[in-house]
């Protein structure tokens, strides 16, 4: 994705875009996708964490919360946090017209 | 309930999937697309939720608690990769025309035809359990609805029935009937069955409404909501311990096995990759998927442990669990609500023997009947008889063959294990492609050999340590390979491969078999060499992302073949109709205008390949266009170069690139420094000639007068006078001259501010008119001189500036009009400048004179006005001052009309 903008502004359909490449990428970050990839690899660690044995057994000891068990009710909010996180990454498509 | 009532909602429902799937190709043919939508893609990814998710699930709940979890959990935490994996996976498959999963491995590894074998060998195998419990699924919720009962209904009896009085042998009958229809109604070239997914993507919509509404009833019409629930069961120890996560209740490593298979299930499964692979119609969608289906997932799960809860409450811990979702309504006396159970149970089956039937048959047409027809009915390019119905022939029979094991595997074996518990043997198996697809796909040095062998031995394993027990349960083989070991060696053993003990079977078996797969995988790889085919598929695979912008830079297979061989060849294989689309999108010239005998390129060929891959696969497809192509032989080694190159070749191209730029510009540079040298040679040159001529004439007329004056003792003293006035006028006039080069030295060296004063600018001038005065009046010219009335001040070199402004007035005298010369001296402030100007009234300049006027040697000549007389220094001498003062000189002039020269000067603040 990277190598898609820096082409496109190298081809000149983003001029200033090339200038603003050469002169300050290697401060910030090259774009948002390259930004995405980096989260998204980290909340894959993050939810496999999450569901591994050791963590669960934290919250599998007798307890409710709500008349609810605790370890159903972590599932759930865990599950609904990662779908919640990767949407974020990408709210934007599919593209509204 | 009665049967035919059932059956007829059954048809009823198979109906609506059929009207659905032909709306969808009705409107495909007129260029709508339906799939192509980012929704329907994710919807139809949930055929991984089968009759396990919507039976066994709570089956497995009520007997474990959350151990039926990870199944589902496991896809979710691999989706967030699925932009990294699954994009790069479509971008390939594609560009490659992939068919299957096999077709992938057998492609990534030089399209191999042996690994599309032991691939598709290992899918069926996998495979045909998986199937075998949808086939018990709808048969045990068919008996259960028709004898209005939930009474155990367990395997014993099972083999006791003949076929023909079983439900199972109708339903799969059935099922494969309906396969039939849907998958292989044509043979698209592209294997897209538009209306099988979006009939898949109903299916996904309606069993997870249903199973949401059971869960709703179970929760709101049995109990007061799930805090009336979980009181109940938590005063059921039996039950309560199902809902915690603790040492004795669950086991870790079969959680975390569970997890890890599920993870690879949810793209190796044959039936998830034909709908996230092969049917996916723009990889974008991914974005969509990646957090659609774990949502899809999260919803059909929310209440699979209340609704095992309230079964077990109601029916006691030793009811059949896996049909609670069907029981629990039946017994609260819903009939309808439970034939809409049935009918989305039924619909998770059917949508998943559907998709997983039609692509293993993709796959046993492919990989093993066209290489076997391939090799041992050789097809002469010449023979002209359309294969394509046959294709189709095979791929029907193979589905029947398919629903045959199937039903053996059911009626022998799967009648006696939970539903969840076959599943898994499937998830293992399937598991075995993770390190040739993986690795293949991130890992270029990987090796056909390597895939082979990692294949194989993670597939006997597997086959040894899970399928292989049950079968020996079943009674095929001698209960004495689990007790004694294989050959009565105890280390092989299927529970406990070499000796290893205290794991439960599956995590035993996705183990060993899993870590011996990647360890010979890797192993062979490394110490195999690939051939060229190979290293050139490694290098599409891994670096998909440099092929898709332009990919014929990067071919380097150079074929050639007759063009009628290579349309014979397609004619035969996909039909004559897509062959002429192929061959007019690729020429614009008609067919028969192809003069016989015409040679096409590797261009025309990858592209017939590619299509002929798409309907046969990639292996096949390269041993018949092999058949028919002459092919320049390349070297591994030449392969290796070249691959490698190419992307240091663009790299390097463009550095070169930019350095010969440099270089032009460096040669123009250079070249226009030698050119003003040559130039300055030249003026040189002239201005050597200048100065000789100049110095030759006072000389000439010296050296005469002398010689006269030498000869002549007796001249009349009034000519000795007169003769010796023109000597020391002439002597003056070469120290002149010799001062004007000396002055011209001195100030290419000089340093401006040398001796810098305030400098009155009136005196100046009138110092200057009255130097030149006695010049104008022999010249006969009218000199004027219009002087600032205020004091103004300069700063620099007086003696510097009087010079410059005498130049000036000497150049006027020398060039202004003859007779009735005008000369004209004036200065007045400027702004913060003090401008100086000389005008006289000769010939001028032209705008190429005026451009190069203050260039050192330069004097203009032309017919009309002969030679000027001058060394050609003044005006370069005068320029330098007046720069080295801080100051400009500019010329205003029109050939004929006279010349102003007028010199600007800063004002000296008090």
């Amino acid at each position: 994705m990277v190598i898609n903008l820096r082409t496109s502004a190298a081809r000149g359909k983003d001029a200033g875009g090339a200038v603003w490449l050469l002169l300050f990428s290697h401060a910030i970050p090259l774009s948002m996708s390259n930004d995405r990839n980096a989260r998204l690899l980290t909340l894959a660690f993050v939810a496999f964490l999450l569901f591994t044995f050791p963590v669960l057994r934290i919250f599998g000891k007798d307890g409710f919360v709500f008349g609810l068990p605790v370890l159903y009710v972590y599932i759930c909010l865990a599950w609904l946090a990662i779908i919640g996180l990767v949407w974020y990454q990408f709210r934007d498509y599919p593209p509204r017209r | 309930m009665s049967s035919s009532l059932i059956i007829a909602a059954a048809i009823a429902y198979i109906g609506l999937l059929f009207l659905i799937a032909y709306w969808t190709d009705r409107r495909s043919k007129r260029g709508i697309s339906t799939v192509n939508n980012p929704y329907i893609y994710a919807l139809s990814l949930a055929v991984y939720c089968t009759a396990w998710t919507f039976f066994g699930s709570v089956g497995k709940a009520a007997a474990a608690g959350i151990h039926f979890l990870p199944i589902y959990l496991g896809p979710t935490v691999s989706a967030v990769l699925w932009w990294f994996v699954l994009y790069k996976m479509i971008l390939v498959s594609k560009a490659q025309r992939i068919t299957s999963i096999a077709d992938f491995i057998s492609s990534r590894y030089g399209k191999s035809t042996l690994l599309g074998v032991i691939a598709t060998l290992l899918a069926i195998a996998s495979i045909v359990p998986y199937i075998s419990i949808q086939l018990k699924a709808i048969a045990v919720s068919y008996d259960i609805l028709t004898h209005e009962g939930v009474q155990a209904w367990s395997g014993e009896g099972l083999l006791a029935i003949p076929f023909y009085q079983d439900t199972a042998w109708y339903i799969a009958i059935a099922l494969a009937i309906f396969a039939i229809i849907f998958g292989t109604r044509n043979l698209d070239p592209n294997e897209r069955h538009e209306g099988l997914v979006v009939a898949v993507a109903f299916e996904s919509v309606f069993k997870l409404i249903v199973f949401l509404l059971v869960g709703i009833f179970v929760c709101y019409g049995l109990f007061n909501g799930f805090g009336d629930l979980f009181a109940q069961a938590q005063a059921v120890p039996e039950i309560a311990a199902t809902l915690f996560f603790d040492q004795e209740t669950v086991d870790g490593w079969y959680w975390f096995w569970l997890m890890l298979l599920s993870m690879f299930a949810i793209l190796l499964l044959p039936r998830q990759f034909h709908v996230a692979v092969v049917e996916n119609t723009n990889p974008e969608f991914v974005k969509t998927a990646t957090w659609l289906f774990p949502l899809y997932l999260f919803l059909i799960n929310i209440f699979v442990l209340p609704i095992a809860v309230s079964g077990s409450l109601l029916q006691g811990t030793a009811a059949n669990a896996d049909m609670f979702v069907l029981s629990l309504p039946l017994l609260a006396d819903q009939p309808f609500l439970s034939l809409l159970v049935a009918l989305g149970g039924f619909s998770a089956s059917t949508g998943m023997v559907i998709v997983a039937v039609t692509a293993l048959a993709i796959m046993i047409s492919n990989h093993l009947f066209m290489p076997a027809l391939i090799q041992y009915a050789p097809t002469s390019a010449r023979q002209t008889e359309d294969i394509t119905d046959r294709l189709l022939g095979i791929r029907r029979v193979s589905i029947v063959i398919i629903m045959l094991l199937t039903y053996g595997y059911f009626k022998f074996v799967s009648a006696s294990y939970g539903l969840v518990s076959i599943g898994l043997i499937s998830f293992a198996g399937v598991a075995q492609f993770a390190p040739a697809l993986l690795g293949g796909l991130f890992w270029k040095r990987a090796t056909r050999k390597g895939a082979v062998w990692g294949l194989s031995v993670g597939a006997i394993v597997w086959g040894f340590c899970l399928p292989l027990p049950t079968l020996v349960e079943a009674g095929f083989f001698p209960i004495s390979i689990i007790e004694e070991g294989l050959f009565g060696q105890a280390w092989l053993r299927p529970y406990t491969l070499f000796g290893m003990e205290g794991m439960d079977r599956l995590s035993h078996g996705a183990f060993w078999s899993l870590s011996l797969n990647t360890l010979t995988y890797v192993l062979v790889s490394i110490n195999t060499i690939p051939s060229p085919l190979e290293a050139y598929q490694a290098n599409v695979f891994v670096n998909i992302y440099d092929y898709l912008e332009d990919d014929s830079s990067h071919e380097v297979i150079r074929r050639t073949a007759r063009f009628e061989d290579v349309f014979h060849v397609l004619r035969r294989f996909i039909g004559i109709e897509k062959t002429e689309e192929i061959v007019q999108s690729f020429t614009s010239r008609a067919l028969r205008q192809l003069p016989p005998g015409t040679e096409v390129g590797e261009d025309f060929i990858s592209v017939a390949e590619r299509n002929l891959a798409g309907a046969i696969g990639a292996a096949s497809a390269k041993i018949i266009i092999n058949n028919i192509v002459q092919e320049e032989p390349i070297s591994i080694e030449e392969m290796l170069r070249i691959l490698d190159q190419t992307r240091e070749i663009v790299a390097y191209s463009k550095v070169v690139e930019a350095k010969s730029q440099e270089l032009e510009a460096t040669t123009q540079q250079l070249r226009t420094a030698n050119e003003q040298l040559q130039e300055l040679d030249e003026l040189k040159a002239d201005f050597i000639t200048t100065i000789t001529h100049e110095l030759r004439t006072p000389i000439t007329s010296i050296k005469s007068l002398a010689n006269i004056l030498a000869e002549n003792t007796d001249l009349p003293a009034a000519d000795k006078e007169k003769y010796l006035a023109i000597i020391v006028s002439e002597s003056a006039r070469i120290a002149r001259l010799v001062d004007q080069v000396l002055d011209w030295e001195k100030l290419q060296h000089a340093l401006p501010t040398n001796n810098a004063t305030r400098v009155a600018i009136r005196p100046l001038l009138e110092t200057a008119a009255a130097s030149i005065k006695p010049i104008m009046q022999e010249r006969q010219i009218d000199f004027a001189v219009q002087l600032p009335t205020n004091s103004l001040h300069g700063h620099g070199q007086r003696d510097q500036l009087l010079q410059a402004i005498l130049n000036l007035l000497s150049n006027a005298s020398k060039f202004c009009a003859s007779p009735n010369g005008q000369v004209q001296l004036a200065a007045k402030a400027v702004g913060r400048e003090i401008e100086i100007s000389v005008t006289d009234n000769g010939f001028g300049l032209s705008p190429h004179e005026m451009d190069n006027v203050f260039e050192k040697f330069t004097q203009f000549s032309d017919r009309e006005h002969g030679k000027p007389p001058g060394t050609g220094l003044g005006l370069a001498i005068t320029q330098t001052i007046v720069k080295q003062h801080g100051g400009r000189i500019l010329v205003e002039s029109s050939k004929g009309k006279g010349a102003t020269f007028l010199i600007y000067l800063p004002l000296s603040q008090d």
